[in-house]
């Protein structure tokens, strides 16, 4: 009520404006003249009397002033005005304005573009019901904290728990999901679900209906929901679609639903490598009797907590969910414990940290423009002193002088900010060119009202910023002092100090964001030097997933054998090879086997190697070396004896010291009719994982004798290897025209989608630190050009008394450096502390590495030199009978 | 400039004002007059105070304002006590009667 009436009164007083300025004005004037005619009448002259009135009076500026922040109206009639006025000034000096909307727009742009990613990825809620109350269930093992829930576990979570509404399992189609019929054949990303998965995600069909439960059991599963995209794409928005029968792998499905658009899951990037990035067709998760009591397959399981049961709360029931798997069953329970994980943060927990280190780190690129402008500010206020003493004498309040000038810097402010906008856009899409695969989320990035208010707020707040120092020190005037026509208005000793603060500011954040690329850098170098055990150069590889329901596994392995073969023909194809897990995909797996001839280890203990599938041709078209004996041949089939190559760390690991060749390992000794595989090679260690991680021992085995539906073609060239992909395709299609290619990608694409993360966060620090390299400089050469310019007098005498060049350029060095080095100093102090937060992010480097340290210091010293010696050369010519004369 | 003898408080400047326009409505440079006169030239309201404590107790609603003409015959703004003001100049006449008589007791005892 109270504020209501107020805001009437103010608007009213708005409106009004004129007649009360009037009639102040006229009461005023009326109070003057009976004031005179009383001096007139107690004697004085006419002239007299009216000045000796005007002086007892006294300042009808400032009575006025405060008549109108009584009377109301006040307020909103000063912003206008000081909104008025500022624009003003902003637009006569549209030098200064450019120059300093420009520095702040880069700085807000910058950060406006890193929020866009943070919002993306880390702040939109998931697009789900309730997204805050979903979990990833995970049975951690020894190593892996992630490691997948058996199928059996599954099963008593699900049917057997207080703490949540729903749990669902889902598991995507690794091997095939292509759709033939209605056009090309095409390989889909799709994924088999728990039918309750999509009321667990509380998203419904867009047509038709989701799975039913029933529809769960092995038999009744041949239905499929599609995506929006599919569906548009490939049935034309069909709107008959539900009830229609497509083929995915050759076998027909009733599609009962279609999903709304924009609809995904799973989200996170966990799948890279292994899928298509859209996911287009969904299938029940049909477990038999037999799958769920074997254990042998491990799910992805998701579950919606009940509502006002928290995630600490439903962890600490699973340790009783655990022992009721283990008791049911008692043999075969691999779930040792389970352990829940918020879906959101299990997402984007492996970026979190890396985006709010970019976000602070573009934070100190804004501080820096900020102390760029509030230095020109101060420059400028130096010239405004005049100006502000003259409105202070008319009867200004120095609140309403700071006033004025904090509207007229955030004006600045907002300005900045819609230039920031418009940079932000393009920034956005320059981000997307470089942000990596695999970052979850990465389509959401965009520019949403919540940037856009996140851009106004910094926009505003960095107006304050900026702004209030310098708007306090100039309203800070000797009014005697700013009047008298002094002519060199010196800005004041604490004018100067403020300035030498900002410097040295600027300095120690640059510093510190320098160290901090720089480590990046260092690291990445390092990284990038590692050798992979391959050779990736001219190198192309292509996903091939064959239809298990079409192909046996004897046909499987005969079909890669007639394809390689046509491969090879091809002009220009080196070798060609294939297989399955690829290197550097994300796709690994584990197996444990006993060595023939020494009794299996302990309880609790393991031998175990990545097993890999390959053809003959493999280890040539890979470039990978032979260390000793042999690697297989065309010779060694599925009928004759079988045989593995082990990696170097294999080799080194279970016979150190020791010659492997000719001894026989089994992954299936504990079966009854083991399966012994003699060892008839070594080879050197590939970096399966990442370049990043050490090799892990590894068993090739020849795909003839363990055949496999899903394998990727490698095949080295002649020339660039994107060249090659219609003719590979054209072989493909010869051995089979309904089998589609998918996840072309040459060797060294590959490669670098290992360390797009890394080259990311690196582009994206080295552009700051640049960034803020650049603003220092142009700092320390702002101060240093009004430094000379402010003493040119004291240069003068100094030149005239004698001194030399030289002399004249030590002096203003001197100052400079002294300013830079204790800049330096606090940066590096800075940095030792902030590069910690670091670690995490850098590959076989301290984040104290001393050389980094003392070469990012040396380049920003040597910068800061340059800047300071440009206006040290302009002081050397200073003309001393000029610099003399201007007294 | 000639100083004033006595500081005013601003409640005091106040309830004086009120107290000038209870004999009548005044423009401002009479209320200045008046309370000079019946101070017996003890108090000199200065005009930087006046006007602003005019436009303060004008907004509180103790009174009001009306343009009229002078005595001599000039356009003037002319300050009329309200019913509100009568009130509020009643409460504080008898708040400074109050005040006074403890002021000046406690001044009496040595």
């Amino acid at each position: 009520m109270f504020w209501l009436r107020l805001i009437y009164s103010r608007l009213y007083g708005l409106l009004r404006k004129n007649r009360v300025e009037q009639e102040m004005d006229e009461e005023m004037r009326f109070h003057l003249l009976m004031r005179t005619r009383e001096y007139i009448e107690r004697g004085m002259r006419q002239d007299e009397a009216e000045r000796e009135s005007r002086r007892r009076f006294g300042n009808v500026g400032r009575i006025k002033d405060l008549g109108r922040d009584i009377k109301g109206g006040g307020f909103m009639e000063a912003l206008l005005q000081d909104l008025r006025y500022g624009a003003r000034i902003l637009l006569k000096n549209a030098g200064f304005t450019l120059i300093s909307a420009l520095t702040l727009a880069l700085g807000i742009g910058a950060n406006t573009a890193i929020f866009s990613v943070v919002n993306g990825v880390l702040l939109r809620p998931l697009p789900y019901k309730d997204p805050g109350r979903l979990v990833m269930v995970f049975a951690p093992r020894r190593l892996d904290q992630e490691f997948l829930i058996s199928s059996g576990g599954f099963t008593v979570l699900r049917n057997q728990n207080q703490v949540f509404e729903q749990v669902a399992a889902f598991l995507p189609m690794l091997d095939s999901s292509s759709i033939t019929g209605d056009g090309d054949p095409e390989f889909l990303g799709g994924v088999t679900v728990s039918a309750n998965l999509f009321t667990l995600l509380g998203v419904e069909a867009k047509y038709g209906r989701t799975f039913l439960p029933e529809e769960e059991k092995p038999g009744s599963d041949r239905v499929v929901v599609i995506s929006h995209s599919l569906w548009q794409r490939r049935f034309g928005s069909d709107q008959k679609i539900v009830g229609r029968t497509i083929a995915i792998d050759n076998e027909p499905y009733t599609v009962v639903g279609v999903m709304p658009p924009g609809f995904q899951f799973p989200l996170d990037g966990m799948w890279t490598g292994w899928l298509p990035r859209a996911i287009d067709i969904y299938i029940p998760l049909a477990l038999t009797s037999e799958e769920i009591n074997n254990q042998r397959k491990v799910l992805p399981v998701i579950a919606r907590l009940q509502s006002r049961v928290s995630v600490e709360r439903a962890q600490a029931e699973m340790a009783g969910v655990a022992a009721r798997i283990k008791r049911q069953y008692p043999d075969t329970n691999i779930d040792e414990s389970i352990r829940l994980a918020p879906y959101h943060q299990q997402m984007v927990g492996r970026v979190r940290f890396a985006l709010l280190v970019l976000l602070g780190a573009v934070g100190f690129v804004l501080l820096i423009a900020c102390a760029n402008v509030a230095n020109l500010l101060l420059v400028r206020a130096a010239g405004r002193r005049k100006e502000i003493a003259v409105r202070v004498a008319l009867g200004a309040s120095r609140w309403r002088v700071i006033r004025q000038l904090l509207t007229e810097n955030v004006l600045l402010g907002l300005l900045s900010g819609l230039l920031a906008l418009a940079l932000a856009f393009w920034c956005v899409n320059l981000l997307r060119t470089i942000i990596p695969e695999n970052l979850p989320r990465a389509d959401e990035i965009g520019i949403d009202g919540r940037v856009f208010g996140f851009t106004m707020l910094i926009s505003l707040g960095t107006g304050i910023l900026f702004g209030l120092v310098p708007a306090f020190h100039a309203s800070r005037v000797d009014l005697n002092d700013a009047l008298k026509d002094g002519g060199r208005s010196s800005g004041g000793s604490g004018h100067n100090r403020l300035r030498s603060l900002l410097v040295v500011s600027e300095v120690a954040l640059a510093l510190a964001l320098l160290t901090g690329a720089g480590l990046m850098l260092r690291s990445f170098i390092r990284l990038m030097s590692i050798d992979p055990g391959l050779d990736p150069r001219n190198v192309l590889t292509v996903d091939i997933r064959l239809s298990r329901s079409k192909y046996s596994r004897a046909q499987q392995a005969a079909f890669f054998q007639r394809l390689l073969e046509r491969l090879r023909a091809i002009p220009g194809i080196q070798a060609a090879g294939a297989v399955y897990p690829m290197p550097l995909s994300g796709m690994e797996e584990d197996l444990w086997f006993d060595i023939e001839g020494q009794p299996p280890p302990a309880p609790g203990d393991h031998r175990s190697a990545g097993p890999r599938g390959v053809s003959p041709g493999y280890f040539k078209a890979q470039g990978i070396q032979l260390l000793k004996g042999r690697v297989f041949a065309e010779s060694d089939g599925g009928d004759t004896s079988p045989v593995v190559v082990i990696n170097e760390a294999t080799a080194r690991r279970y016979w150190p010291n020791q010659d492997p060749l000719g001894r026989r390992i089994s992954f299936d000794s504990r079966d009854g009719q083991p399966t012994w595989r003699q060892i008839v090679g070594v080879v050197r260690s590939v970096r399966h994982m990442a370049l990043s991680e050490e090799p892990r021992p590894e068993v090739y085995i020849p795909f003839t004798q363990h055949p496999l539906a899903f394998m990727t073609l490698v095949a080295r060239t002649d020339g660039p290897p994107l060249t090659f992909v219609s003719a590979i395709r054209n072989q493909v299609q010869a051995v089979d025209k309904d089998q589609p290619i998918s996840n072309v990608h040459t060797m060294e694409e590959r490669l670098a989608g290992t360390v797009s993360q890394r080259r990311f966060n690196l582009i994206l620090l080295a552009i700051f630190a640049g960034l803020a390299l650049s603003l220092g400089a142009i700092g320390i050469y702002g101060v240093m050009s009004y430094m000379v310019t402010q003493r040119g007098h004291e240069i003068g005498v100094r030149m005239a008394l004698g001194a030399q060049r030289g002399d004249v350029i030590r002096l203003v060095l001197r100052q400079g450096m002294t300013l830079t080095l204790t800049g330096v100093l606090v940066g590096l102090i800075a940095a030792f502390g902030l590069t910690r937060l670091l670690r995490n992010l850098l590959f076989d480097l301290s984040a104290t590495d001393p050389l980094t340290f003392f070469i990012t210091a040396l380049i920003l010293a040597l910068v800061a030199l340059t800047a300071c010696y440009l206006p040290a050369r302009r002081a050397t010519k200073v003309d001393p009978m000029v610099a003399l004369r201007a007294e | 400039m000639p100083t004033p003898d006595t500081k005013l408080l601003q409640g005091t400047l106040d309830m004086l004002i009120l107290k000038a326009l209870s004999l009548g409505p005044l423009h401002g440079y009479g209320i200045g007059q008046r309370i000079m006169q019946m101070s017996e030239d003890a108090l000199r309201v200065e005009e930087g105070s006046l006007y602003p404590a005019l436009y303060r107790i004008e907004r509180q609603g103790w009174i009001t304002a009306e343009w009229g003409v002078s005595e001599n015959n000039l356009r003037a703004k002319f300050y009329k006590l309200t019913r509100a003001g009568r009130k509020q100049l009643q409460i504080e006449e008898e708040n400074w009667e109050r005040l006074a008589g403890a002021v000046f007791k406690v001044m009496q005892t040595s």
